[in-house]
Formats: structure tokens, C-alpha cells, sequence
């Protein structure tokens, strides 16, 4: 298993990872590198006036659906806002590589398995918090994605973030989301890096990022929901004005 | 919580493989749109061809021209030079009053006096003296000076000055009293040598212009900073509006930028 990731990530190295514009305020709804690349939707304000863009639904691929998104931009300030949004949909089938994950994970929650060896221990929490008799029916889960919310909103104002996420639901079942703290991770060394809340401030102003996955040590890049709070464009810097080279003219002057 | 949901995705990320994700079918048709484009600030367009206007310049008198709302007002240095021919304005998207051609004497240097989104306010090179303009900012390259020239007609001197530091400061010859140098604020608007004049071997033009001679020597009387042939006339205010100054300022003053502010006053 382990090996043909191992496959995947060397496939991965060489493509590019590189998504956002260098600019001062700017807010994307869905990232994936090689797939959703640039972002979508995706506003930039360089000149601290306010930019909005929208869209109804993401461009096909396995991992991500909603059902619509807001992005604005303006001056210090950037939102998100994603509705019906459906991480890993299970209704259209899962791609057959993670369908196998998939199944082991049905198999450790609605047969009442304890977690297997090849699950990492971060899955243990299920067992606690999902009622198998709710998440599972005879065939397993009956749920229309791996994870699913109505709402998920991020937005910045200067150097403060917020992210609020409405009615998310695990394989189906509601569950309660009391605020997660910024960059509440989940590392999975060295295979993949998960953050909810992500926040984080460089050289183009303070970004928050409702979710953003890095598997294989950032060859493969997702990011859901972010805005990126920067400042107008500073005024580009005026050179020095030229020494003036004489001409010949005839000019008459006063003398 | 949380921790739990991110490690279903992980699970099913990490165990999956991601071998699908590159393959070029799943990629095509993903109909991917480019990202919002930019949407800056556009300043209006012109309503009218410039060349229809009257050029402002040393030769011509612009009458509706606003005056200068700061005659003896520093600036903080920029300067204008209009790529195009460029029509100069009453007010930000007012009355067309004029074109600017990127070329006058040398290239068109012209120093801002109030700048306003998208406008920027010149002196003017034409008539009336003190005469101010607004141009559209969108096709105006801009560049500093730090260069400041005082011109002081009381005490006979000019003062060049850099980033707010004295150059130097010499004595002059000034305007005769029936033919003044005109006070106000006006700027170097260009450098040349006229065989016909020979009394100076680089003629500095100013926007400025005679307010007692309407011509001279076939000229629209224009104000110049220039040496003598005779250094007697340093310290007298004997030209005929003419800033006379010795070899040593024109020296300095041949190094100043185009659109450098010249700031004359009685003191």
C-alpha cells in the first residue's frame, strides 16, 4: 500500500504546486493542484477596491463538490463562502484506489472492528463518536460523501480569521463543531499533512484556509476556502528623474 | 472532532494512492475557467481627439487654464512625462482645455502640483504664468526630482537645493524693472544650445514668460536661466526678465532634471 503511494508521490514530483498570484488581498474557493489549477473561483484586489466572483459548481473531479461559491477580495479584507460542499462524494462511486481505503474503513466501523494496524490511530475517535448502528446500514455507509457540509465560510480582516462551518456531517451523521482552534493539524508523516483553521502569515498578508491537505510532503496540494488579507498595492517606487541631454533648438529667450 | 474527520480523509487519501489524480483523462474536460481577472482602475476616456486642442506650450496661451492654487508652494518632487499626446484638462474629467505633446524642446517633463485618483494636476509651459492643468494619469510616465531652484529677485541670488540640502547659492542678474522676472512657480522645461545665442553654452527655458514683453526676438518671451558673456551683470537687475547666472550655477543646474520646480520670489 505504502509502496504504490510511494509510486504516486515520485509521479507527482515535477508537476507544479504553484496556485496563487503573488497580490495583496485575494480569496479562492477550491485548490487542487493539477486539477483545479489556478483556483476556482479565484479574486485578487491589487488595488484595495472590492472584487467578487462566483461559482455554481467546481470543475468534475473525485474529490470535491458543491454547490455554490462566493469569493471577495478588497482592501485588508477576504471571504469565502461554500455551500453544499461534499468532500470525497461517495454517490458517484469512489475512484477505485480509494475505494479500497474506503472499504477497510467500512469494515473497521460497521463490522465493529477494532482499528487495524493499517489504519493510523487518529481513526480510533470514530468508534467513540459515530454510532455504527446510525453510520452503517446492512451495506455498509449510507451517506452522500465522506464529509459534508452546508455551509463553510472563512474570512480575514487585517490579521484575524475566522472560520465558521454549518451542519458538517461525518459519513452522514451530524456532528458538532465547536469552533476548531487555528491550524488544528493532523500530520501523517511522512505521507500527508491535514489542516482544519489553517492560518499563517508571509510575505502576502495573513491567509486562513478552511482546510488544506499536503500529501507526500506538498507535491499534491488541496486547499479549500481561502482568503488572503494583504495590503493595497504600495505605490510602485518612482525612479529618478533623467538628466537632461541639451538639443539644439531656436529658441529666442529674454535676454 | 475534527482530528476524526481529518483522519477519514487521511485514510482515504493516504491508503488510496493518488495515482488518479494525475491521470490526464481525469483532468480533461475539468472545464477548468482562468481565475477573475483583474479589474483595476480604468480612467475614463478622452472624449475627443487631442490633436483637435491647442497645444500647451511655451509658443501658445492657454486662457481657461486654472491658476495655480500654490504660487510659492513646494512639491514633493514628482514629475510627469506624457507617453502620448495627452489633453489636458479644466478639472479631473472636466473642460478639455489643451493637448501636452510628449516632446516640447527636449522631451515634456512637467511637475505635479495636486494629484487626485486617476488625475494628476502640471504647471503649465504655456501663457498665462502661474497657468496649471489636469492630465489623466493612465499614460504618464512619472519620475522624481530632487532638485528644488530658488530664485531670489531681492537678494539677486539662486539657490539650488537637493532632497532639501543646499547645492550652492550664487548671485544673479535679474529682470530690469520694466522687464521683471516674473515671480510665481514655474519649472525647468527644457536645455538647448542656440548658435543664435551665443551668450550662454546651454540655455535653460522655464515655463514662465515675460509679463511686460509679449514677444522678443521673434520669441513668445520666454524666461530662460542662462551665463553672460561679462560677469558684470551678476548682482543687477538689468535683463530683460532673464535669470543671468555664472558658469558654475549653469554647471549645477545642467544636471537638474526637466520638470525640476523654480520657485521665484521678491525676497
Amino acid at each position: 500500500m505504502v509502496g504504490s503511494l510511494t509510486a504516486a508521490t515520485a509521479l507527482l514530483i515535477g508537476t507544479s504546486i504553484g496556485h496563487a498570484t503573488p497580490g495583496p488581498s485575494e480569496a479562492y474557493g477550491a485548490y487542487i493542484s493539477g486539477i483545479i489549477d489556478p483556483p476556482q473561483p479565484h479574486v485578487q484586489s491589487t488595488d484595495g477596491t472590492t472584487q467578487s466572483d462566483s461559482l455554481v459548481e467546481l470543475p468534475d473531479n473525485p474529490l470535491l463538490g458543491l454547490k455554490a461559491a462566493t469569493v471577495t477580495a478588497g482592501d485588508s479584507e477576504a471571504s469565502v463562502e461554500l455551500a453544499n460542499v461534499e468532500i470525497l462524494p461517495i454517490d458517484n462511486g469512489l475512484p477505485p484506489e480509494l475505494q479500497e481505503g474506503f472499504e477497510q474503513l467500512q469494515g473497521a466501523l460497521c463490522e465493529g472492528v477494532p482499528s487495524t494496524e493499517e489504519l493510523p490511530e487518529e481513526l480510533a475517535p470514530l468508534t467513540d463518536l459515530l454510532d455504527p448502528g446510525q453510520v452503517c446500514d446492512g451495506n455498509g455507509f449510507d451517506a452522500p460523501a465522506v464529509l459534508s457540509a452546508d455551509l463553510i465560510t472563512v474570512a480575514c480582516e487585517g490579521d484575524t480569521g475566522t472560520f465558521d462551518v454549518a451542519n458538517l456531517r461525518l459519513l452522514g451523521q451530524p456532528i458538532d463543531v465547536p469552533g476548531p482552534e487555528a491550524n488544528t493539524q493532523i500530520p501523517l508523516d511522512p505521507l500527508a499533512h491535514i489542516t482544519f483553521n489553517k492560518q499563517f502569515t508571509d510575505e502576502r498578508g495573513f491567509t486562513t484556509q478552511a482546510l488544506a491537505v499536503e500529501v507526500g510532503g506538498g507535491e499534491l496540494e488541496i486547499v479549500l476556502a481561502s482568503a488572503t488579507c494583504g495590503e493595497a498595492a504600495a505605490e510602485p517606487e518612482v525612479p529618478q528623474a533623467p538628466k537632461p541631454t541639451p538639443t539644439e533648438a531656436d529658441l529666442p529667450v529674454t535676454g | 472532532m475534527l482530528s476524526a474527520a481529518a483522519g477519514v480523509l487521511a485514510v482515504l487519501l493516504v491508503l488510496g494512492g493518488m495515482m488518479w489524480l494525475i491521470e490526464p483523462s481525469e483532468v480533461a474536460g475539468s472545464g477548468a475557467a482562468p481565475a477573475g481577472e483583474l479589474r483595476g482602475h480604468e480612467v475614463e476616456q478622452q472624449a475627443s481627439e487631442p490633436d483637435e486642442l491647442t497645444e500647451s506650450s511655451t509658443y501658445t496661451t492657454v486662457a481657461d487654464a486654472p491658476a495655480d492654487p500654490a504660487p510659492h508652494g513646494s512639491t514633493d518632487g514628482l514629475i510627469v512625462h506624457p507617453r502620448t499626446s495627452t489633453t489636458v484638462h479644466a478639472e479631473p474629467g472636466g473642460a478639455e482645455i489643451a493637448r501636452m505633446e510628449p516632446t516640447q524642446i527636449n522631451d515634456t517633463w512637467l511637475p505635479i502640483v495636486e494629484e487626485r485618483e486617476g488625475w494628476v494636476r502640471v504647471l503649465l509651459p504655456s501663457r498665462p504664468n502661474g497657468s496649471t492643468g489636469w492630465l489623466p494619469d493612465a499614460d504618464l510616465e512619472r519620475a522624481h526630482t530632487p532638485y528644488e531652484i530658488h530664485v531670489h529677485l531681492g537678494s539677486k541670488t539662486l539657490r539650488l537645493l537637493s532632497n532639501g540640502e543646499e547645492i550652492g547659492t550664487w548671485t544673479i542678474g535679474i529682470g530690469r524693472p520694466e522687464t521683471p522676472t516674473p515671480t510665481g512657480r514655474t519649472f525647468l522645461l527644457g536645455s538647448f544650445t542656440d548658435e543664435n545665442q551665443q551668450f550662454s553654452p546651454v540655455i535653460l527655458p522655464l515655463g514662465a514668460h515675460s509679463d511686460t514683453l509679449n514677444d522678443y526676438g521673434g520669441g513668445p518671451g520666454t524666461v530662460a536661466i542662462h551665463t553672460w558673456p561679462t560677469t558684470d551683470v551678476l548682482g543687477t537687475a538689468t535683463s530683460d526678465g532673464c535669470v543671468r547666472v555664472p558658469q558654475e550655477a549653469l554647471d549645477h543646474l545642467t544636471e537638474v532634471p526637466l520638470g525640476t520646480l523654480v520657485l521665484v520670489d521678491q525676497s
